[in-house]
């Protein structure tokens, strides 16, 4: 993976910026060596730098002093939330600043008249949720590392869940940010209200993975809880099946919460590690949360489960408490560890694929498999389509990353010749930089980039992170498409 | 995740068995959000998904670590949270363990720092040297402020410790009227005997009144907890193997003990992994049958009494059960069971004791307290209580109402004096 | 006045390309009253860039031209029992009674959105692709054709609200939803304004997911209304709970009533006397009340609990009145039908760094200025 240059006047002026960044932020600033490997990658472990030096802001205002710095020391920033990005989102450079939030984890307002919370960068995913849920309330988008990662990592990456079916991603569920942009200065996009005013900027920087801005406060749309809540286990013989079964449910208006499809590999993987309780002998499991007013919940799950029988569904069974929901889900949450068991490392991919490709994508994905000598679980959220395709190896072995790698960017391929794209909510990062050019023209992504450059004229802003190559801004924020390119330099990979 | 160390290395078996947690580790950063310090101190190094990783760093290159790595390092407070949130199963213990005995193996702390823990690591398992030294410090706290940074605020805190109490003799051997239902070992710890007397006392009453022959063990005080979480491996060794031998004296008799019996979970959590500090099949034995006092009497029919009834009790969790002995499932349900009105608290991250942590890092050690002391405070408990020595007298120092072990209740609800 | 009328998309390329002078984009040109008028020789009118070019109804997702009548894809999605989730109304009648409905293109420049949006997002959240001429006269695309997608940046969310100032949209992929197999309208009358906006607002709160929550103060009776959607089991089950609760002594409209209705509030221009000036204010739902007591309007409607307010004033308002009553109370407004030649701020208007910002973000897209330059703002 090539990283951008090295700006070796910044490494020569190393102990003298470390120096400046302390007064800025006291006892905020970590740049030992030894001590700075604790920050040299996120969850995406393949790629792994030291940054020139951690700086852990308090506040907004820190924040700022901390961007207006480096913009006139042309120092890179790298921000970064609580480091769960599986893109290597927060992977920093070796020149350049590692921004780290997790200290501004304040909850500033709960409003709950106005159903928002306004909340520091920092606060957790759930930490949003546990503030409100005692009367009634909590925040819809739940990634799976919702304990640990944070709300403006969140915004960063636009994250999702497996209840964004029927409640979207961050950007459906956000009010309003407060961004600090590259020169310091800090604007406001949104608010309690329900709009923003003028262009949707804070559509734009949602999802922009740290590239225009740094997020300082959020203001997240709170939901009422729904009352009761049902999971459907349902068992089918092959995935075409199940496939076919979760398109049906959609055509026919149903919006459950949820609806996640699990490979034989993956059910077998899981009951090995939790005994959740699957049916061994599907092909394909297919678990769907009903949520609302129990007589609802109830009518949906009837459909929900005609549905599944006239799809050849092996077996059915509803929870009949929330202890049972609890088990039902147990096992597929516990996907991603229960590999980690059967492998020591893996590599989790992320593209989306219209439902109906979903038999022909899985098929080709099991002949890959086969070709790449790797083992594969698949976990998906089947009602949007988005795939999690585990692959398992073993970094110690040599070559095997490089197989993972090249099986993931196979997968990655075959989802946008489908129809489908490249992430649906883990974020470009580093890990689908180069993999960009499938989907976007070389135009396509220098508009992209002109997009940076009116945000971030100087290129400073998690430089190297979701496009293939850097370009250099022009004046008035545009960009020539074949001026300016930059070379990146090879990160060495570890 | 890619581990470096050499062949070589890994013929340690303690270092092979920290490579081994260490491959096991996929950086998710799930443990981030449970570990009280990173959750006080919002700083990757300050939790232990940024501690392994200078673990590993540390252990891989075997170089001497810089003071800032060491402070975060000793900033953790191994009440095992990250374990029990864990997905991959890394057992932390096995790699922060490794790393306090390389730190006090290879860095130089400063002196004032290095004389305390000496001093922590010296004194406290003995309870004839901690005793008058109690006694000095509640005398000698006004003068902290003439002691070096790093002793003044452990001269403070030794003001606020409970007093040195004696407690009556207890029989090597107490037996049942009948024929007794089991025969158990009970641990009598180093600090407990000192400042909580009646703890032990009381579980000895407990035990009998059920039908329990119980005999008292306690190798040469300690269990070596204390030294092993200063790093101090070859005295928390020596600890160790004296209690595993104190207990297989009277197992000789051919007639092993259905349970060695722990009543502050800071020791019992230790004892459970003695046969894998010790290397040692028969510290193992001792190990897989420790139990906690609670955990032991849940399966056990209880004589209960009615005065004690609806009392209102705020439960902590001791770390050391939870996520160390993973038996804290017990001791509120015995509680309910016996008639208490139970309630816990909303904050169940670690109380700051940890061991002689709050008084190695006092100031995070505080704030843990404070919310803890106030968390418990809000559900309006008239007793809180707990499974552990070191919770017991942090959160005793920060509220104004009893707070008790969980055997005081016990006793108290099966007609035992109240507490 | 010239007005370009390409059929394909290279056409818009070309006229955009080739342009000497700035352009005037339109659709139908419904909308052209929103907004500050665009001063220019040409117009580029993409109504000719008409028809639907893909529709999975199993997928719910299709693509359209971008001058595609709206009225023509309702009625393609119609065919197969799915409509627009965001309930777009044909608001250019406000400004030209007779006129046509207007295009995809131009309802998602203008994000427009009906009362549905509450429950199921506005425009932006349901445009999910879409292809476009930038002021260099390249044409791009952006997003895709997956409801998840995060690959690159969300330029969809831009281009909803951009009333053409960036590029020429000439294709949109958007989401279909399925229609409701059942809805009820639950009506109250006559209820004070404070508290109609009590009673949404605590329906918004509750779980009996309303799709429509609004109050009608346009003349007339006051009427609240409450809008459930979905199964009819579920829907009967809801109403019936909500009619005990939070909404006591409410009315079950007839079915008919309560589409008319909703479909009033989502087209606006029956509501409103079409002499009025009428604005559009976005405020916290708790602050509705207190906006329409500061500025009283003659005639008002609450969508999205409060959430959203349409305010008609009988004389040319006072616009910076209007603009800090809104933002004073957390929100902003927008000018949406102009008195007689008022020239005032139209959009929100933006504090200094944010303005900078917006500028060179159409200098992103439009560097020279050639897309409705001032439409928006002095320079956007």
């Amino acid at each position: 993976m090539r990283m951008p240059d090295l700006d070796p006047s910044v490494l020569a002026r190393r102990a003298a910026l470390i120096d400046a960044l302390r007064r800025l932020v006291p006892d905020g600033v970590v740049a030992e060596d030894d001590a700075l490997v604790a920050y040299d990658s996120d969850a995406l472990t393949a790629y792994r730098q030291k940054p020139l030096a951690v700086v852990l802001p308090r506040s907004a205002d820190e924040v700022s002093a901390v961007l207006r710095f480096c913009s006139s020391n042309n120092v890179k920033i790298v921000p970064r939330g609580a480091g769960t990005s599986l893109s290597g989102g927060a992977l920093p450079l070796g020149d350049g600043v590692l921004l780290g939030l997790s200290r501004m984890n304040k909850i500033l307002d709960v409003d709950l008249e106005n159903r928002c919370a306004v909340v520091q960068p920092g606060v957790t995913n759930l930490g949003i949720t546990r503030a409100v849920e005692a009367n009634g309330f909590y925040y819809a988008p739940d990634p799976s590392s919702q304990i640990a990662c944070t709300i403006g990592g969140n915004v960063a990456e636009n994250s999702g869940g497996i209840h964004c079916l029927k409640y979207g991603l961050t950007t459906n569920n956000l009010l309003g940010v407060e961004l600090a942009l590259l020169d310091g200065t800090r604007v406001r996009f949104g608010g309690k209200a329900l709009d923003a005013g003028g262009l949707d900027l804070l559509g734009l920087v949602t999802g922009s993975e740290g590239l225009l801005g740094v997020v300082t406060e959020v203001t997240v749309r709170l939901r009422p809880k729904p009352p009761s809540a049902k999971a459907l286990l349902v068992a089918f013989p092959s995935i075409e099946a199940a496939g076919q079964c979760v398109a049906d449910v959609i055509a026919e208006g149903i919006v459950p919460a949820a609806m996640e499809i699990m490979d034989r590999f993956a059910v077998d993987a899981v009951e090995a590690y939790c005994a959740p309780g699957y049916p061994r002998e599907a092909a394909a499991i297919l678990i769907a949360e009903l949520d609302g007013m129990e007589v609802e919940v109830e009518g949906a799950a009837r459909e929900v489960e005609r549905i599944a029988r006239a799809n050849g569904a092996l077996a059915c069974e509803g929870s009949a408490s929330d202890a049972d929901r609890e088990r039902i889900w147990l096992g597929r949450k516990a996907a991603f560890a229960a590999a980690g068991r059967i492998a020591p490392d893996m590599l989790c991919m992320d593209g989306t694929i219209p439902r109906r490709a979903l038999p022909r994508v899985l098929t080709r994905i099991g002949e890959m498999s086969k070709e790449f000598g790797l083992p594969v679980a698949n976990v998906f959220h089947a009602g949007d389509g988005n795939l999690h395709p585990l692959i398992m190896f073993d970094v110690m072995k040599d070559g095997d990353l490089d197989r993972a790698e090249k099986f993931g960017a196979a997968i990655l391929t075959l989802c946008v010749e489908v129809g489908g794209v490249l992430t649906g909510e883990h974020g470009v990062g580093v890990e689908k930089r180069d993999l960009m050019p499938l989907m976007f023209s070389e135009i396509d992504l220098a508009q992209q980039q002109a997009v940076k450059c009116a945000f971030d004229p100087q290129s400073l802003l998690n430089p190297g992170k979701v496009f293939p190559s850097l370009s250099a801004c022009v004046e008035g924020g545009a960009m020539h498409v074949h001026q300016g390119r930059l070379p990146f330099a090879n990160l060495p990979r570890l | 995740m890619r581990t470096n160390f050499t062949p070589a290395q890994l013929e340690d078996p303690q270092l092979a068995a920290a490579e081994k947690q260490l491959r096991a580790c996929v950086h998710c950063g799930i443990c981030t959000a449970t570990c009280p310090t990173y959750t006080l101190l919002g700083d990757e190094l300050d939790g232990p998904r940024g501690r392994i990783q200078l673990i590993q760093h540390m252990l891989e290159t075997d170089a001497v670590p810089s003071a800032k790595v060491v402070t975060h390092i000793d900033r953790c407070l191994s009440c095992l949270a990250c374990v029990s949130a864990c997905p991959s199963g890394v057992n932390y213990p096995r790699l922060i363990d490794k790393a306090r005995e390389h730190i006090e193996r290879k860095a130089q702390r400063p002196w004032a720092r290095r004389l305390l823990r000496k001093a922590l690591g010296q004194v406290l398992p003995h309870r004839e040297l901690l005793r008058p030294l109690l006694m000095l410090g509640r005398i000698g706290a006004p003068f902290a402020a003439l002691l070096p940074e790093a002793l003044r605020a452990p001269a403070r805190l030794a003001a606020r410790l409970p007093k040195a109490e004696r407690g009556t003799p207890i029989a090597k051997v107490s037996r049942p009227s009948g024929t007794p239902v089991g025969r158990v070992a009970l641990h009598v710890g180093c600090v407990q005997e000192v400042v909580a007397p009646r703890i032990t006392r009381a579980a000895v009453r407990v035990l009998v009144r059920h039908g329990f022959e119980v005999t008292t063990v306690e190798g040469d005080g300690c269990c070596g907890a204390l030294n092993h979480h200063l790093g101090q491996a070859a005295e928390a060794h020596t600890h160790a193997k004296a209690l595993v031998a104190d207990i297989a004296k009277h197992e000789d008799d051919g007639k092993p003990f259905d349970a060695i019996v722990t009543t502050a979970s800071g020791c019992g959590a230790v004892v459970r992994d003695i046969g894998f500090q010790l290397n040692d099949e028969r510290g193992a034995a001792v190990g897989a049958r420790t139990r906690d006092i609670a955990d032991l009497l849940r399966g056990v029919p209880l004589k209960t009494g009615r005065a004690h009834r609806f009392t209102r009790v705020a439960y902590h969790a001791a770390c050391s059960l939870t996520h160390g002995m993973k038996q804290a499932a017990a001791a509120p349900q015995i509680l309910r069971t016996l008639g208490f009105d139970v309630v816990e608290p909303r904050d169940t991250q670690c109380c700051g004791s940890a061991g002689v942590y709050n008084v190695l890092e006092p100031a995070i050690a505080d704030r843990l307290q404070q919310r803890k002391a106030a968390t418990l405070m809000e559900t309006q408990p008239k007793y809180i209580a707990t499974g552990n020595i070191g919770c017991l007298a942090q959160i005793a120092a920060a509220v104004q109402l009893p707070v008790v072990h969980t055997i005081e209740l016990i006793d108290w609800a099966t007609g035992g004096p109240k507490p | 006045m010239q007005i370009l009328k390409p059929d394909t998309e290279e056409q818009v390329v070309e006229a955009i390309r080739d342009a000497k002078a700035p352009l005037s984009v339109e659709g139908q040109g419904t909308k052209q009253g929103f907004g500050h008028p665009v001063e220019v020789d040409t117009v580029l009118r993409l109504a000719g860039l008409s028809g639907v070019t893909m529709y999975e109804p199993d997928e719910m997702v299709f693509t359209a031209k971008a001058g595609t009548p709206l009225a023509e894809i309702e009625g393609v999605l119609a065919e197969k029992g799915q409509c627009l989730g965001f309930e777009p109304g044909e608001i250019g009648k406000l400004w030209n009674e007779g006129g046509s409905g207007g295009t995809i293109g131009g309802t998602v420049a203008a994000a427009i959105a009906g009362p549905r949006r509450f429950a199921a997002g506005a425009a932006r959240d349901h445009l999910l692709g879409f292809t476009a001429v930038n002021g260099r006269g390249e044409r791009f695309k952006a997003g895709g054709r997956v409801v998840k997608n995060v690959t690159g940046y969300d330029l969809p969310k831009l281009a909803a609200g951009s009333f053409g100032t960036l590029f020429a949209i000439t294709e949109v992929t958007l989401r279909a939803l399925p229609r409701a197999q059942a809805a009820t309208v639950l009506a109250l009358e006559g209820k004070e304004p404070a508290a109609a906006l009590r009673i949404l607002r605590a329906v918004a709160a509750s779980p009996f997911e309303p799709s429509g929550l609004i109050h009608l103060a346009t003349g007339g009776t006051p009427r609240t209304l409450i809008r459930l959607e979905g199964h009819s089991e579920g829907v009967a089950a809801r109403a019936a709970e909500l009619s005990k609760t939070i909404a006591k002594d409410a009315r079950r409209l007839e079915a008919d009533e309560g589409a008319r209705l909703f479909r009033a509030a989502a087209d606006l221009h029956t509501l409103f006397d079409p002499e009025t000036t009428l604005w559009r204010a976005s405020v916290p739902p708790a602050r509705a009340h207190d906006m329409t007591t500061r500025v009283q309007p003659v005639a008002w409607f609450a969508d999205a609990a409060g959430g959203i307010l349409w305010l008609a004033f009988r004389n040319a308002s006072d616009p910076a009145a209007l603009h800090a009553a809104a933002r004073d109370l957390g929100g902003h407004a927008t000018l949406v039908r102009k008195g007689p030649a008022q020239t005032d701020d139209v959009f929100p208007p933006l504090d200094t760094a944010t303005l900078a910002l917006t500028s060179r973000v159409k200098a992103a897209f439009d560097p020279a200025r050639r897309l409705n330059p001032g439409r928006m703002y002095k320079d956007v």
